[in-house]
């Protein structure tokens, strides 16, 4: 692990109770290397996810692959105080975030908090109980969108999406991706902006990103996809936008309107295989649009973030109704084009 | 004025507890300020808000002429900082507003009498004197 990341994992151990901070301290580099999330949960043993599967943490700072009931638990008070220190001991400064499931703390590492909903007419007011937390440590792994920007961003800029199961790195190539861009490495100093709605691609931290995101990036942090695309078409008036995680078709059109626009995209979104992309219906009308060049399928386990495959999805269309042959035609919006000039 | 200020922003800004008081010190200029240095400087160590304000309170209450009933409430006040939504915060906030204005009535309430009793006690002695040796 470079300095810089063991920096990073340190970084979340600080907001662990002195006991559990121990238990994982003590394992030694390799292991912490390989950690890509710590599990908590209320009168459970620590469990530790890396490329192998889970393991537990054994109070001798070991992981262990076999259940034990001699390893030590998570007590109801230590999963109080860990949550109380993610939210820097103030939760009401968070309460969206664990509405949402997540919290993002310093260094870009996001929290999964979980417990009892309290909803209201199907809105989920607040979570009481919470008895579960999954801490993934967020790592900058820099170069590791090198193949792309080769491959794709050689003298132009395409509309891409960067596709995957979950942790298999899509964020953190889109960030290395986002900085390279930014930082002239494909020929100019692109004006970058982040559409970021859950604070995992720049983790601003009292507004500033606590990851390397280039020299001429502009974060939207914890703006609504939708909405964002709009403000930074009008205001920013950006070469590229990224986003990560496009999940609903609302977000899709906002895409599509955002590139006939004039503006490049880069998005990010789950998916097993290629062929899910055309099956998603948020994906599909992506996909299907004729307005996006390439999908890239990320790999897992001992191919995480590497490139399994390129394929160019882009059709033939006409100006006003794009349709790629596939059945599908994206109406233009006008109106979007009209706002945003 | 603390607890107001405390309230304001978690109701507007929603700032971390943290940033409150450090705006609030920034902002004050009178005994506070040194109570709120301490209270920073402890959780910037690693300590939980609530202890690092008993801590502090113990510190500066030595200074001061805090009850101990006057630090159990204050404590208590800290400890139920920052553990709820922003709804709840700003019902502790005036929960405990109104307990501090009592007791600070009931304080200035007890004085008064004494002062009274004092003086009565005072004007007796006189009287006494007067009778027994004049």
């Amino acid at each position: 692990m470079n300095a810089y990341n063991r920096k990073k994992f340190n970084e979340i151990l600080f907001i662990l109770p002195p006991d559990i901070k121990n238990m994982i301290f003590s394992l030694s580099e390799d292991v912490k290397d390989s950690i890509r999330e710590i599990r908590l949960r209320t009168g459970c043993p620590l469990v530790a996810v890396n490329g192998k599967g889970s393991a537990f943490i054994n109070s001798n700072g070991r992981l262990t692959y076999i259940y034990s009931p001699t390893l030590p638990t998570v007590s109801e008070d230590e999963m109080s105080e860990t949550v109380k220190r993610i939210c820097g001991y103030s939760v009401y400064s968070h309460e969206d975030e664990i509405n949402s499931g997540y919290v993002t703390v310093s260094g870009g590492h996001r929290i999964g908090i979980f417990g009892t909903a309290v909803t209201e007419k199907g809105k989920i007011l607040s979570v009481r109980n919470i008895n579960s937390l999954n801490l993934r440590i967020s790592r900058e792994i820099f170069g590791c969108a090198d193949e792309i920007i080769k491959k794709l961003y050689y003298a132009k800029l395409p509309n891409i999406i960067i596709a995957g199961p979950p942790m298999c790195g899509k964020t953190t190539v889109l960030r290395d991706l986002i900085r390279q861009i930014s930082s002239g490495n494909t020929g100019a100093y692109f004006k970058c902006a982040v559409l970021d709605e859950r604070n995992e691609i720049a983790c601003c931290q009292n507004g500033v990103s606590c990851c390397e995101l280039g020299y001429n990036t502009d974060i939207l942090s914890g703006y609504l996809k939708e909405t964002a695309v709009e403000i930074a078409v009008r205001s920013l008036s950006p070469d590229i936008l990224f986003c990560d995680e496009t999940v609903t078709e609302i977000q899709s059109e906002a895409i599509l309107n955002g590139i006939m626009c004039g503006v490049k995209f880069a998005v990010t979104a789950h998916c097993n295989s290629l062929a899910d992309i055309f099956m998603r219906k948020p994906l599909k009308m992506l996909a299907e649009s004729g307005l996006f060049d390439y999908a890239v399928l990320l790999g897992t386990n001992e191919n995480t973030g590497k490139i399994i495959k390129i394929i160019n999805i882009k059709g033939n269309g006409d100006e006003n109704g794009r349709s790629d042959g596939f059945g599908t035609s994206v109406s233009f919006d006008r109106d979007f084009l009209r706002k945003a000039n | 004025m603390l607890i107001k200020e405390i309230k304001i922003r978690i109701a507007y800004s929603r700032q971390p507890l943290v940033n409150i008081i450090s705006d609030v010190m920034t902002q004050t200029d009178n005994g506070n300020s040194e109570f709120l240095k301490l209270v920073l400087s402890q959780t910037g160590q690693g300590m939980s808000f609530a202890d690092s304000w008993s801590r502090a309170l113990v510190k500066c209450g030595e200074m001061s002429c805090l009850k101990s009933e006057d630090r159990t409430l204050l404590n208590s006040f800290a400890s139920k900082l920052g553990t709820s939504y922003a709804d709840g915060q700003i019902q502790t906030c005036e929960t405990y507003t109104e307990l501090l204005t009592q007791r600070n009535r009931l304080l200035k309430e007890k004085s008064v009498n004494q002062i009274k009793v004092t003086q009565s006690m005072g004007a007796l002695v006189g009287a006494l004197i007067l009778i027994f040796f004049c």
